[in-house]
């Protein structure tokens, strides 16, 4: 199941074309929230049960990017073979437990943040929204789903140079892992 | 004081209430307001919503004088909170998250929360629907 954290549907869609599967909108990031995603692709696996089987993690479809992010697709495509066909469980219990992601006060201050600066954007009131999102920048700087949707939201390009700093900087402060246990 | 429309926001919900504006900033709203704004009532030991009350003496307070400072609400229940205020508008709208305790909760032991969200065709569907079956949730983005 997809999904899109993204402000409307008309953004996802040309992202999703063809997908066979379920995409969602969580344009107020009550998924991001409720299961500490911070950064996309983040993907999450979930067994009959409904439980963890692997936390947050980025895994990407193929290797087109590998040199910029570091995180090469086989191992988890055979991962996920062993876990679907031979029901080997990629990691044990107690280290799902342990890896899970557990925002900080900070972070959960910045959603705040960011919900209003959506408010406002709704709003019309770029200028108020603007403020609200640096302040949920700097309270989470290692939210992606708040700094590099942020510029996709005033408008930057959240391809272009604002990005290449702001993960230039994130690089040095995680050494390019998007969640802790990475 | 002056009179203003409240906005409360928490998640996908937004609800508006009638309220008034201090000379200092605060946001009171009408303590009978609480719960259609916030989903919290006043009872005299706390705040209570469902089965949860949170002991604190702002309750009582707030009963008594008829009207409750939003923001201390927010405070005693731990809970993040981003205000905005246009005096001239008159409008004051205040995002409510989640505290660190209440995700990590959330997500203790191996459980997943259930969240719901619109589907791109506008319909409903909760992520943890299609029990029975491994899934993957694949978080993913336009940027």
């Amino acid at each position: 199941m997809g999904i899109a954290v993204d402000e409307s549907v008309d953004d996802v869609r040309p992202w999703v074309d063809g997908i066979s599967f379920p995409v969602l909108l969580d344009r107020d990031r009550a998924f991001c929230d409720q299961f500490g995603v911070i950064n996309v692709p983040t993907v999450i696996w979930l067994d009959e049960q409904r439980s963890v089987v692997r936390p947050n993690a980025p895994a990407f479809a193929d290797d087109t990017f590998v040199e910029f992010h570091g995180v090469p697709s086989a191992p988890h495509h055979e991962a996920l073979r062993r876990w679907v066909l031979d029901e080997i469980a990629p990691m044990d219990e107690e280290r799902v437990i342990a890896t899970r992601h557990r925002p900080s006060a900070d972070e959960q201050l910045a959603r705040a943040h960011f919900r209003l600066a959506t408010w406002l954007l709704r709003a019309g009131l770029t200028d108020q929204a603007a403020n609200e999102l640096a302040t949920a920048g700097s309270l989470a700087p290692n939210d992606f789903t708040i700094r590099r949707a942020g510029l996709a939201l005033v408008g930057d390009d959240p391809f272009g140079q604002k990005f290449f700093d702001l993960y230039e900087d994130w690089k040095q402060r995680t050494g390019g892992a998007y969640y802790d246990g990475d | 004081m002056t009179d203003i429309t409240v906005s409360v926001l928490r998640d996908a919900i937004e609800n508006d209430v009638a309220g008034r504006l201090t000379t200092d900033g605060r946001v009171f709203i009408a303590a009978d307001d609480l719960e259609a704004a916030t989903g919290w009532h006043l009872d005299r030991p706390g705040l209570c919503q469902g089965e949860i009350c949170v002991p604190t003496p702002l309750a009582a307070t707030a009963i008594d004088a008829g009207e409750v400072d939003l923001a201390s609400v927010a405070g005693a229940l731990r809970l993040p909170q981003a205000t905005w205020v246009d005096a001239f508008a008159p409008r004051a709208v205040t995002a409510w998250g989640r505290s660190a305790d209440d995700v990590a909760m959330l997500n203790g032991g191996r459980s997943a929360p259930d969240v719901t969200l619109p589907t791109l065709d506008g319909n409903e569907m909760a992520v943890l629907e299609q029990d029975g079956r491994k899934r993957l949730l694949l978080a993913l983005a336009s940027w």
